[in-house]
């Protein structure tokens, strides 16, 4: 398989590679994406027990493939549907994009409740 | 044929060379890394790996037929790098160290050096990724003090590079692993440019690693179905280990 970047094509999504880790209080989403710079261009919306990522890249880029059916296929989009393993805070969400990866850091929702001893 | 078998072309004919392993693991560290020195040094193939332990996958490049796990080396004979295109099986992988050591026997390596990631959570914030090494000998620590890397002293090792550092040292072969601090989960061309940078020092030759910071957005998105492969395949090797300290102390 050959790829090549081409400029000003659109033609479909490419799901990114996505880390989740999960701390006491908070759920840190990674998500890898070569050739997005511009934090204007990631969209992040959280979606009850989800979090949905959306970015755009600055250029397009083509898979070439051998064969038949699919001689290539271009994308100049991710998107991907993160099932997040705890109920979050969507308020208190926060993202950084650097060098290309995103991150989120959503709080938990808690729940604590004390209970009195007798 | 034995399990696995290390098929020879016989074009190169080897001066106790420096086995150079670049198989996919953390960040796929060791594989952008190989790639890259195939590429940029234009090392000549010397020979492919061959297992019924392997997939059914074969390699075009250019309408070429290749197989997926191979071997180049220098045109000296200086030495011999191993890369990959697909994930090592796991099944395959303690053979694999075994057939590599037999092989690095008959043919007087001098040292084998791995080249892989170090896992790190803060990578993100982590301009320049520090290098680490592991040897499996004393003069293999001195090999690495001499060259200013900084050695790890405590934790675990898991993967590829684990067993062949164990399974040389067992025949006095000198071993080595750079480590450079990577994503865990995400190719890390980063980690790699320190690594082959390291690595080039010690092989006293030049390499340029701007390419492969230039071009970094193009090497991840063409490894991401190999880190996938990769990570399914790092899941079932204890991999989660490498985060934890051992249990004995001193």
């Amino acid at each position: 398989m050959r790829w090549s970047a081409m400029a000003g094509s659109d033609y479909g999504y490419i799901e990114p590679l996505v880390e989740v880790r999960e701390t006491g209080k908070e759920i840190e989403v990674y998500v890898d994406l070569p050739f997005v710079e511009d934090s204007r261009d990631v969209g992040v919306e959280v979606l009850g027990d989800e979090l949905e990522i959306t970015a755009t890249m600055r250029r397009s880029v083509r898979w070439e493939r051998w064969g038949t059916y699919q001689r290539f296929q271009a994308f100049s989009q991710y998107r991907t549907r993160i099932k997040l393993p705890a109920e979050v805070d969507p308020q208190g969400a926060k993202a950084v994009l650097r060098n290309g990866v995103l991150r989120v850091v959503l709080p938990k929702k808690t729940s604590k409740v004390r209970v009195s001893i007798d | 044929m034995s399990e696995v078998y290390i098929k020879e072309y016989g074009k190169i004919e080897l001066r106790n060379p420096v086995f150079i392993e670049g198989l996919p693991d953390v960040g796929l560290v060791g594989v952008i890394s190989s790639a890259f020195l195939v590429d940029q040094l234009k090392l000549r193939p010397y020979g492919h790996v061959e297992s019924d332990l392997l997939p059914p996958v074969m390699v075009l490049h250019n309408a070429e037929l290749m197989h997926p796990v191979r071997l180049y080396a220098s045109e000296d004979g200086g030495f011999v790098v191993l890369t990959s295109e697909i994930a090592v099986p796991l099944a395959l992988q303690m053979p694999l160290a075994y057939a590599i050591v037999d092989w690095a026997i008959r043919n007087r390596v001098s040292r084998t050096i791995s080249m892989n990631g170090y896992p790190v959570p803060n990578r993100l914030d982590i301009e320049k990724p520090a290098i680490y090494g592991v040897g499996n000998s004393g003069s293999a620590l001195e090999y690495l003090k001499k060259y200013g890397v900084e050695i790890i002293e405590e934790g675990f090792i898991a993967g590829f590079y684990a067993l062949l550092l164990r399974e040389a040292a067992k025949y006095r072969i000198d071993g080595i692993a750079l480590l450079g601090q990577s994503f865990p989960k995400y190719p890390d061309p980063g980690a790699a440019a320190g690594v082959v940078s390291k690595l080039s020092e010690m092989l006293g030759v030049k390499v340029d690693v701007k390419p492969l910071l230039d071009k970094g957005d193009e090497i991840k998105l063409s490894m991401k179905d190999l880190m996938k492969q990769t990570e399914e395949s790092m899941g079932q090797s204890h991999k989660a280990l490498e985060e934890y300290l051992p249990a004995m102390y001193r």
